[in-house]
């Protein structure tokens, strides 16, 4: 019988104290007159329990910045300051708020209301020089799309021939390579992510497990057990050195990741020739031979190209690299050139952080995108640097797996659930429609071309 | 779908208002009274009367701002009242006064309290009348310049009220916390006296109850109307009043000089008060007020000497100013020093700390006598070893009011009584000088054959028309009452005590020389062991009653034994060992620690850490009844008077955090 794809969603708070994006400062000449703890809606002021004739000290993590409080206070007590934890956290595209808003998402679940225009930047660099129509827009819609029309988030992983060959006898001649489907466009990338344990990595493997979908790591990271446990959603990812022979893949496994290396024609073939119904992916650097490289992959009937951006969704090349939005459309453009776009299926990983993103991908051309950094960040990573240095202020090592699947599934199905207001405000029914349909966007430097070619007499860099 | 605006559910955020409604009504547990009297009066379901018998509070009665021993208080009179009314109406003061009369009670009008010649005070029981309550601001006509007032309301509220009008009070006592009933029928004789008089000039009517029930209004030139001012709850209960009231000067800019020597400059103030300056105000301090404001500010900002303050409002009286200062020798010291002196006008209790304590006596004095007053007194003080301070508020007929005091340590019981007997001899001393009493009360009674004949005349004049059957305030003034069939009263009459002090101010060095042993015994053996922070800032307590009229606890409770003053004398009797009831105890505890009380502190107290103490001292004593304080923040936090309260800054000079006069509506 059919099964409706569902992300079961339940509160997992974080376990260290939360970072108040707003400090409200109580000056000494508050006269406890409780007008504040009238005033606030969301409840950050109160009287003290231990004594009910004093103001306790604000809640700052609910303050939402109406500055209620402040206007109503007689004694002109209150002050608000935006919080200067909030301000160092996260660095690059991982911005604060950005930050924050996944810590929302993996502890509630919910679609926070964040987006261009909505708090959010109407435009910059990167994904946010990009609109979808309607996009970014992620409030939920009143009774939420997926309670009225039944829409696909599938993604296919694997190589679609062009054409098919019948034999004399009208039996199919074309040896169909392996297709797998996964309910979502995301996969769990851990292979770059810093912090590691087992503990970590356990939940990792929970969550895709509840998620349906697939986790890539390093193909000696996983315990057997686990292995096992995930049941052939464990993507091992064989070091760029592998040597093909040696390869004794576990016989639940779908689907392996090589690298893109000079010998990888004869690893493909050595892996296929052991393993037919195995899907080899590669993991290829992006950089300004990505497109080439891809088309080298197709031509090499190599099944899926995962092409990697570094963690602030550039491509890895000095001077000024390209952007993931404008190399994957390139990358799209020259296999669609060929006609060979369905013959391989890509994979962005890199830069994806946040929802909005995952779309954006997709619209420039990916077929699906590999979280990295953000499963982390969804475990209260702040995104500094002192995890090198051995010491953590979310006390990640000591996460346990079931916490880390709770925020992880939480994460991804928020994630989901805005896909599916966008699909759905969008008027599209599956998420595989919305591959490479850049109209579906609009891209800040085409409006400006638009607007001021003339005015400024085609001077508009291209 | 259709959501219902009310009942969809729970709130979204858990926070959004408290959960129960706020309660609609609060009132402390009483404590039971057990008297015939009390009961009879509340019987008569008076509406908004509320009649105070418990024990503890009626105790808060039986004194004023002066701190005398109990024990010494107890021996001579019966000072704890026998009932306390606190009406709300004009008709529940008449109800009050005619049971007062029907019983045979003497009935004793009370304001905040603020005076230290126990005018307010019992002297043989009986019932007061706690005014504190009809404290309403009638009516402003900011076109006919008057401001219509209840009694009960306090100066600083009136001149703060006024203000949004652009006007001001013409003239104002020291202690701006005090109420209009009680400046009326005491002093009269304050700040701005100088330009502005006497405050009977700017009282256009006077409402007052008589003991038969009726409400007399009294206008200048009427039979009685002069009598009331000074008339120390003789004649009724003075209920409200027409004040008429000036336009708010639009400068102030005081100015301070220092002299060598006492002469020299009340020789200047003379002068000044005869030339054509006319400033609004003079002021002169004598040189150990500097030391002290020296000491409280911790650096040496002022000249140990004499000086006079002179407040100048007019631009042309400026100018005169300048002119009149380049004929004299003298030059100003610089404006930020004279304007901090000017705003210590309201604060004189200030300096009380370092005794802890403050006693002295109050006189008024002619202009040519005034020299001869100051330096007689400052030799008796100093023949009994007392560092006095002298304050000379000049009237405007040139005549001082003389404020002689000095500091006392109220801890050590002999000490400080016998510096308080001191202070009699200092009086007798001024009236042989040529001075008047300011004040008669209870302890000015043996001066009061010094008073004006004509003015006692006219005064027993209206009382004999106005309370003919003698209820009001009985027992004082015209004579003392007392304990052993008026014993006491008896030692202070006029007649036996002057002669006494007289003597002993003659024999001073004798008299000084005797007090000295027993000073030395007292140090030796009774000073205090230990004075704990509670008690040290209980005796700092000036009792001047400022933070009664800015507290909200009070506002809801109407018992003092919430607001700040209350809250020290029951430290004060928990020190004494006096048992404090259950119900006493919780009173305490009702407190929004709003922190207005230190706010207005003259003392500058540090308050709210004290009420800490005091309330752990007591919670250990009696427990604590959370539920009864939750339900007095809940219901007082949602009263409209104390929206009233808070808009209003809560504070008179509350601190508007910088943020300029954008507050249209304070």
């Amino acid at each position: 019988m059919f099964e409706r794809y569902h992300v079961p969603l339940a509160p997992m708070p974080g376990r260290v104290s939360p970072v108040p994006k707003f400090v409200i400062v109580r000056a000494d000449n508050c006269m406890n007159c409780g007008k504040c703890e009238r005033a606030c809606i969301y409840g950050v002021h109160k009287r003290s329990e231990q004594d009910l004739r004093k103001m306790a000290d604000p809640v700052n993590q609910l303050c939402k910045n109406c500055f209620r409080c402040i206007e109503e206070c007689p004694q002109r007590a209150l002050a608000m300051m935006p919080g200067p934890e909030f301000r160092a956290l996260g660095k690059g595209i991982w911005t604060s708020q950005r930050i924050l808003t996944i810590w929302g998402e993996a502890e509630t679940g919910k679609i926070p209301v964040f987006g261009a225009g909505y708090r959010g930047m109407f435009a910059g660099p990167g994904f946010d020089g990009m609109w979808t129509d309607m996009s970014e827009i992620v409030r939920p819609t009143r009774d939420g799309i997926h309670g009225r029309e039944y829409i696909s988030t599938s993604a296919d992983l694997g190589r679609k021939p062009s054409l098919l060959e019948f034999g004399e006898d009208g039996r199919l001649g074309t040896k169909m390579p392996p297709l797998m489907e996964l309910p979502i466009p995301m996969l769990l990338d851990v292979t770059r992510v810093r912090p590691q344990s087992e503990q970590l990595l356990r939940g990792f493997a929970l969550a895709t497990k509840r998620l349906n979908t697939m986790i890539m790591a390093p193909s000696s990271a996983m315990t057997e057990s686990l292995v096992s446990d995930l049941d052939g959603r464990f993507v091992p990812v064989f070091p760029e050195d592998v040597d093909a022979d040696s390869i004794d893949l576990p016989k639940d496994v779908s689907m392996i990741e090589l690298h893109f290396s000079p010998s990888w024609k004869s690893n493909l073939k050595t892996i296929k020739s052991r393993n037919p119904k195995v899907i080899v992916s590669f993991r290829v650097t992006a950089n300004r031979d990505v497109e080439k490289n891809v088309l080298d992959l197709v031509r090499g009937k190599a099944e899926v190209a995962h092409v990697l951006y570094d963690e602030e969704g550039s491509e890895d090349e000095k001077g000024e690299p390209r952007h993931a939005k404008d190399s994957l459309r390139k990358i799209h453009k020259a296999l669609v050139a060929k006609s060979l776009r369905d013959e391989i299926t890509i994979i962005a990983g890199g830069g994806i952080a946040a929802a909005e993103h995952v779309p954006k991908s997709i619209i420039c051309g990916a077929d699906a995108v590999a979280l990295e950094q953000a499963l982390v960040i969804a475990l209260e990573c702040r995104n500094c640097v002192t995890c090198s240095l051995g010491s953590c202020p979310a006390n990640l090592s000591s996460a346990p797996a079931e916490w880390v699947e709770g925020r992880v599934t939480n994460m991804v199905g928020a994630w989901r659930d805005q896909m599916l207001e966008l699909l759905g405000a969008m008027g599209l029914r599956e998420v595989r429609r919305l591959r490479g349909e850049f109209g579906r966007a609009i891209f800040y430097e085409d409006v400006e071309r638009e607007s001021f070619a003339e005015v400024r007499g085609g001077a508009v860099d291209d | 779908m259709h959501i219902d605006e009310v009942g969809a559910g729970r709130a979204i955020y858990p926070g959004d208002a408290p959960s129960t409604p706020p309660p609609k009504e609060f009132s402390a547990k009483e404590e039971p009274s057990g008297s015939a009297l009390a009961d009879s009066l509340c019987k008569l379901k008076v509406p908004g009367l509320r009649v105070i018998s418990a024990p503890g509070e009626r105790l808060l009665y039986s004194r004023d701002q002066s701190e005398i021993p109990r024990f010494l208080k107890e021996i001579m009179f019966r000072s704890v009242p026998d009932l306390v009314a606190q009406p709300t109406t004009v008709e529940g003061v008449a109800a009050v006064l005619k049971f007062a009369r029907s019983k045979g009670v003497t009935a004793i009008p009370r304001g905040s309290g603020s005076s230290p010649f126990g005018g307010s005070v019992p002297v043989a029981g009986g019932l007061v009348v706690d005014m504190s309550k009809m404290d309403k601001i009638v009516e402003v006509d900011d076109t006919g310049g008057t401001v219509t007032v209840q009694a009960g309301a306090r100066w600083a509220d009136i001149d703060q009220s006024i203000e949004k009008f652009g006007l001001a009070l013409n003239t104002t006592p020291s202690s701006k916390f005090s109420t209009v009933g009680g400046w009326l029928a005491t002093g009269g004789m304050g700040l701005n006296s100088f330009s502005r008089g006497h405050v009977s000039a700017s009282v256009l009517s006077v409402d007052i109850v008589t003991p038969d029930g009726a409400t007399k209004t009294l206008s200048p030139g009427e039979p009685g109307f002069q009598a009331v001012f000074g008339s120390e709850g003789q004649l009724g209960v003075v209920v409200s009043a027409k004040i008429s009231v000036r336009k708010k000067e639009e400068r102030s800019r005081p100015h301070l000089l220092f002299f060598d020597g006492t002469k020299s400059a009340l020789d200047f103030a003379a002068a000044l008060t005869s030339s054509e300056v006319r400033p609004a105000h003079i002021v002169y301090e004598s040189p150990a007020k500097f030391s002290y404001i020296n000491m409280l500010l911790q650096k040496d900002y002022f000249r140990a000497a004499d000086a006079i303050i002179v407040n100048i409002e007019e631009a042309e009286s400026e100018k005169a100013l300048d002119g009149f200062l380049k004929t004299t020798p003298f030059t100003e010291e610089k404006e930020f020093l004279a304007r901090y002196m000017w705003n210590e006008r309201y604060f004189p209790m200030k300096v009380r700390r370092f005794g802890p304590g403050l006693l002295g006596s109050e006189v008024v004095v002619g202009r040519d006598k005034l020299l001869g007053a100051v330096t007689g007194a400052s030799d008796l003080c100093r023949m009994f070893g007392l560092e006095p301070l002298f304050e000379v508020h000049f009237l405007e007929d040139g005549k001082g009011l003389l404020l002689c005091y000095y500091m006392t340590d109220q801890g050590n019981t002999i000490k400080y009584t016998m510096d308080a007997f001191k202070s009699m001899l200092i009086t007798s001393r001024l009236l042989d000088l040529g001075a008047k009493p300011y004040s008669i009360g209870v302890w000015n009674f043996p001066f009061s054959d010094a008073e004006d004949r004509a003015r006692l005349e006219a005064l027993r004049k209206a009382k004999s028309s106005m309370d003919p059957t003698g209820v009001m305030n009985s027992g004082k003034y015209f004579t003392l009452s007392g304990r052993f069939g008026g014993l006491a009263g008896l030692a202070f009459r006029p007649r036996l005590m002057r002669p006494v002090l007289k003597a002993m101010v003659v024999l001073s060095p004798l008299t000084s020389r005797l007090m000295g042993y027993a000073y030395d015994f007292a140090r030796r053996r009774l000073s205090p062991k230990d004075r704990t922070d509670l008690l040290r800032t209980a005796d700092e307590c000036a009792m001047c009653g400022a933070c009664v009229s800015v507290c909200p606890a009070y506002m809801v409770v109407r018992d003092e034994r919430v607001t700040a003053r209350g809250k020290l004398l029951t430290a004060k009797a928990m020190a004494r060992g006096e048992k404090i009831s259950k119900e006493h105890a919780q009173r305490t505890f009702l407190c929004m620690r709003c922190k207005a009380c230190e706010q207005v502190c003259q003392s500058k107290l540090d308050l709210i850490s004290a009420y800490e103490i005091l309330e752990e001292e007591l919670e250990a004593l009696c427990g604590k009844d959370a539920a009864e304080i939750e339900k007095f923040i809940r219901y007082t936090e949602n009263t409209p008077e104390y929206d009233d309260l808070i808009k209003r800054g809560l504070v008179l000079g509350a601190p508007k955090h910088g943020m300029g006069g954008e507050r249209a509506d304070v």
